[in-house]
């Protein structure tokens, strides 16, 4: 029994932890709410990348360090303006004389940022472009990663139930990702991603670009270079501005971080080696610096997307009413290729997209930022059909696209100014701007307004809104202030108020809703952390009115609310241990007034046990309640490197996992993750072909990541 | 079994009100609205195992409640703490019910310090056991429990607890109705409990059942004088008031506490506990 009871909780006063505990997941935990915007796996990829190759705070541009979680643009802005001022920092803790840079976000930036040699730093500073290294040396200090990774689902669904069932999946229900990169420092990449999901099968088919594995990424990249800021054959990814013309990675959008969040800093074009098998473009992009602060850039893209195309078949009398030539009916976003339907879909339709920008970055003591254009072109194969609805009036139908917008931002010791104007294609206009201030005695305050025209179509974009990815049909204002009344307490608020002014699907009129999210957080100690965060948001939305086709314009628009409120403690106990509870509740007024009033709760116990230096556990144990969907609740999990959860929790039950991750050597990460969840009073879970006879439903990861 | 039915109704009404029918846990927690995940040097260990681990002596208690003022409800327990080299050890019993049906409990906990740095330490303790449910004419079934729980001083004066109890239930979906017992529902319980100075105690709870959903359960102790303890509580789902008072007088402490029930009425509880 002693050694169970050690085994259990022992905490082992020899055994060491980094210096730092932030992680791209405590980030994440700390940041995110119900959801994100955009790619999460590309973000969580991208922090990681960054804790592997840290930024020199001596040569890294205010986009780059806009990236540290902790950071954000308002600090990120005031380190170039510092730097610009007085030079270059002699040490890493030299930032905690830039105003802002407290302990605390010194603590949670510093795994992201590392500082060169001050010879080195003196050499860069005198240049005007970043130096270029010799072939020889590239080549020779280049570092290889390999991660291999196999998920599965436990206990399956009907899609597996064999090869005599019309429903089986032909693939094995393990998702496979693979995935080998070699890189010299920040300058080179060179990457090759590949994935298999649950239920695909291994299989070579030169039609859907099928080679083995179901997805395939690449890209060869070579970035900060003398007057080459990006030059990319492959995949990759392009952000400028606020994203309204051109965005597709992740941000953080409204959450706990009330005065960063809705923020963003474009980085341009960067290399794509995630597994979101929709947004990202294939070809080449290079980006020149032709003076220095003035960036040019080009890009090209040709690539397939999934899509469901009707053709019309001639002999055919009902096809001969609609379109006369092959139209694209609705685009595909999953990324699953399963069955024989979602494998006709894929790769369906070919884009070609090329586009430009210029930008000029001025930094200087005053005053750090941007100002760009960027404009794009898209063009399909086949057309997008129109749509019917009455709420499909303004979606884009056509065989090409374009988008133009100007953007620019500035920073200065009053605070930050950013915004950005598109006209999109359809001629419909999106602007989004904001103003941060920073009114003193740790208080600061951010509001931004944005407004979406209904006609307003930006393929590509991905601004900031309510509607994550979508920037049409909103309007909207959002205030959010951060007030820190002593070194131990920190306040986050923000408001946002929103309106979309035409029809949405099921909803037969313009609606509008609003959101208030309230974050107080304590930090008494540097190991002790208690917050609680209350957030409400009321919206319209469509419900059916009996005797009308829903979503028609005689049908009904009803208010719905859901509140969340939270406790959570942390207490790092030891350097070996720390431990957390969360207790939460939920409310939820559903719209139809017939139903009642849904509650839910939840209750966790999480712990992280650094057994030895080289292992780690993480557990946690969660009870939840709630009386329906409405009423869910969701809690982010730790999980492979890599690999985003966060579950939504709904239903009565329980959830628990272990994660398990072993460094035997310094070059070599295992890790393995067992979740179960287990529901109470149901029978079945899941639905359609995933539905699993029975109460539980378990996962199994397995990753192995190994560095040369 | 008329009984049995008046009660079963009565139950069955109240909603999540099944937990209140166990008035157990001792008589200090009753009266703190049973909060008391936080709460160290317990001999009762029942809301958290890891209590056992702070006794410095060997401590027995014995406690005996009848809620709602129904014998058909009454509950008699005892448990007995020793702390040895290799921690706490402890034994708890407790029968519960009447002729045509008892519940009866035994549990085998240990619990000890685990010291984290030169002035941090955490507490831990685990808690094995047995219930057995006996229906007359309908046979008996027996269940397996476990409990965990750890606690610590987080700062000075402040302490958290968390702890777990009944978990080998958690996965269970075919509980039988005569295994029904409100007793052995899985429960994650996280509080904290707050002394401002060596007289007063303030505790906050947050327990989470499995089937009962979320209960928030707070209280205070202030020792008038040294020898006498007043005690308030308060909890939710259900709305529970409950007071009580203690008296310690050398090593022998005996303790009083009863308990509103919004709908059900009140439970009275007695307990005493001796140091040797």
């Amino acid at each position: 029994m002693r050694a169970l009871l050690l085994l259990w909780v022992a905490a082992s006063a020899a055994a060491q932890v980094p210096d730092s505990t932030a992680t791209p997941e405590a980030a994440f935990e700390a940041l995110v709410e119900e959801d994100v915007t955009g790619d999460p796996t590309e973000l969580l990829e991208r922090l990681d990348a960054l804790r592997e190759a840290p930024l020199d705070i001596n040569t890294a541009t205010a986009g780059e360090l806009a990236q540290v979680p902790a950071l954000g643009a308002g600090l990120a802005g005031a380190i170039v303006r510092f730097r610009a001022a007085r030079g270059p920092f002699a040490s890493l803790p030299g930032l905690r004389a830039v105003e802002g840079v407290t302990a605390d976000v010194y603590l949670d930036a510093r795994p992201y940022l590392t500082i060169g040699p001050a010879l080195a730093t003196v050499a860069r500073g005198t240049q005007r472009f970043p130096a270029v290294p010799s072939v020889g040396t590239v080549v020779g200090n280049l570092r290889y990663s390999g991660i291999q990774r196999v998920q599965r689902r436990l206990d399956l669904g009907r899609g597996y139930a064999g090869p005599d069932s019309t429903r089986a999946y032909p693939g094995s229900p393990e998702r496979i990702y693979t995935r080998f990169q070699a890189t010299y420092r920040r300058q080179v990449s060179v990457n090759l991603t590949l994935e298999k999901d649950p239920g695909e099968a291994f299989r070579f088919d030169g039609a859907t670009h099928t080679y083995g594995f179901d997805y395939q990424s690449a890209h060869v990249a070579v970035l900060g270079m003398g007057r080459i800021d990006a030059f990319i054959l492959g995949d990759y990814s392009a952000q400028y501005g606020q994203g309204l013309a051109l965005w597709r990675a992740s941000g953080f959008g409204k959450g706990p971080d009330a005065v960063g969040g809705p923020i963003r800093s474009g980085r341009g074009l960067r290399p794509y080696g995630s597994v979101d098998e929709n947004h990202f473009f294939r070809g080449a992009a290079l980006s020149l610096a032709v003076i220095p602060g003035l960036y040019v850039s080009g890009f090209a893209s040709r690539r397939s997307l999934d899509a469901s195309v009707f053709t019309p078949d001639t002999t055919d009398r009902d096809d001969l009413e609609g379109p006369p030539d092959a139209v694209v009916t609705s685009l595909g976003a999953d990324g699953l290729h399963r069955t024989d339907r979602e494998l006709a879909r894929k790769d369906a339709l070919d884009e070609t997209v090329v586009g430009g920008a210029a930008e000029y970055r001025v930094a200087t003591s005053l005053v750090e930022g941007r100002a760009g254009v960027v404009a794009t072109r898209s063009s399909f194969g086949v057309p997008l059909a129109a749509g019917t609805r009455p709420d499909e009036r303004f979606d884009f139908a056509g065989s090409a696209a374009a988008v133009v917008s100007a953007y620019g931002d500035a920073k200065t010791r009053l605070g930050i100014a950013f915004g950005e104007v598109a006209r999109g294609a359809g001629g419909g206009l999106g602007a989004v701007g904001g103003l941060g201030l920073d009114l003193g005695g740790g208080a600061d305050v951010l509001v931004v307004g944005r407004s979406y025209a209904p006609d307003f179509t930006s393929l590509h974009g991905y601004p900031f809104g309510e509607r994550n990815g979508v920037g049409r049909n909103e309007n909207g204002i959002y205030v959010g202030a951060r007030v820190r009344p002593s070194r131990t307490w920190t306040l986050n608020a923000y408001f946002d108020q929103y309106r979309f002014p035409f029809l949405r699907v099921n909803e037969p009129r313009p609606t509008q809703g609003a959101e208030a999210l309230l974050h107080v957080e304590h930090r008494p100690r540097r190991y002790v952390r208690v917050y609680v965060q209350a957030r409400t948001e009321t919206r319209e939305t469509g419900i059916e009115v009996a005797g009308t086709v829903p979503g028609s314009v005689v049908g009904g628009l009803a208010t719905q609310t859901r509140q969340t409120l939270r406790l959570q403690g942390e207490w790092d106990a030891s350097r070996a241990l720390r431990l957390r509870a969360r207790v939460e509740g939920a409310r939820s007024v559903d719209p139809d007034a017939t139903a009642p009033t849904q509650y839910g709760s939840l209750v966790y116990q999480d712990v992280r046990w650094q057994a030895l230096r080289w292992l780690r556990a993480d557990a946690r144990l969660t009870l939840f309640d709630t009386d329906g969907y409405g009423a869910r609740l969701y809690a982010f999990e730790n999980d492979l490197t890599g690999v985003f959860s966060i579950p939504a929790l709904s239903g009565r039950g329980v959830r628990g996992y272990v994660l398990v991750s072993a460094e035997p050597a310094s070059n070599v990460r295992l890790q393995l993750k067992l979740a179960s969840t287990w529901l109470r009073n149901v029978t079945r879970v899941g639905s359609g072909a995933n539905e699993v006879e029975g109460n539980r439903v378990s996962d199994l990861g397995v990753q192995l990541r190994v560095r040369i | 079994m008329r009984a049995l039915c008046l009660l079963s109704a009565a139950l069955l009404l109240t909603g999540p009100a099944a937990h209140a029918q166990y008035a157990e846990g001792g008589t200090r927690v009753l009266s703190l609205g049973r909060a008391g995940v936080a709460l160290g040097a317990d001999a009762w260990g029942h809301t958290n195992p890891a209590a056992w681990a702070g006794l410095a002596e060997r401590r027995a208690a014995l406690q005996a409640s009848q809620a709602f003022g129904l014998g058909e409800l009454r509950l008699a327990a005892a448990s007995a703490a020793s702390p040895t080299p290799v921690g706490t050890v402890a034994l708890a019993a407790r029968s519960y019910g009447f002729s045509e049906r008892r519940e009866t409990q035994v549990k085998l906990g240990l619990a000890r310090a685990i010291p984290l740095s030169t002035t941090r330490r955490l507490e831990a303790g685990l808690a094995f056991g047995v219930e057995t449910a006996s229906v007359e004419g309908y046979g008996s079934e027996t269940a397996a429990l476990l409990d965990l729980g750890v606690q610590g001083d987080v700062l000075p004066g402040l302490r958290a607890g968390l702890a777990g109890r009944n978990l080998l239930a958690l996965a269970r979906d075919d509980v039988s109705d005569l295994r029904q017992s409100a007793a052995t529902v899985p429960t994650l319980t996280i509080g904290l409990a707050y002394a401002p100075s060596e007289r007063a105690t303030l505790v906050l709870d947050a327990a989470q059942s499995l089937d009962f959903g979320v209960s928030v359960r707070g209280g205070a102790e202030v020792f008038v004088v040294p020898a006498l303890a007043l005690r308030l509580g308060v909890s939710s789902e259900p709305v529970r008031v409950s007071g009580g008072a203690g008296i310690q007088t050398g090593p022998l402490r005996a303790d009083l506490a009863v308990e509103l029930h919004e709908t059900l009425g009140l439970t009275p509880a007695v307990g005493v506990e001796v140091s040797f």
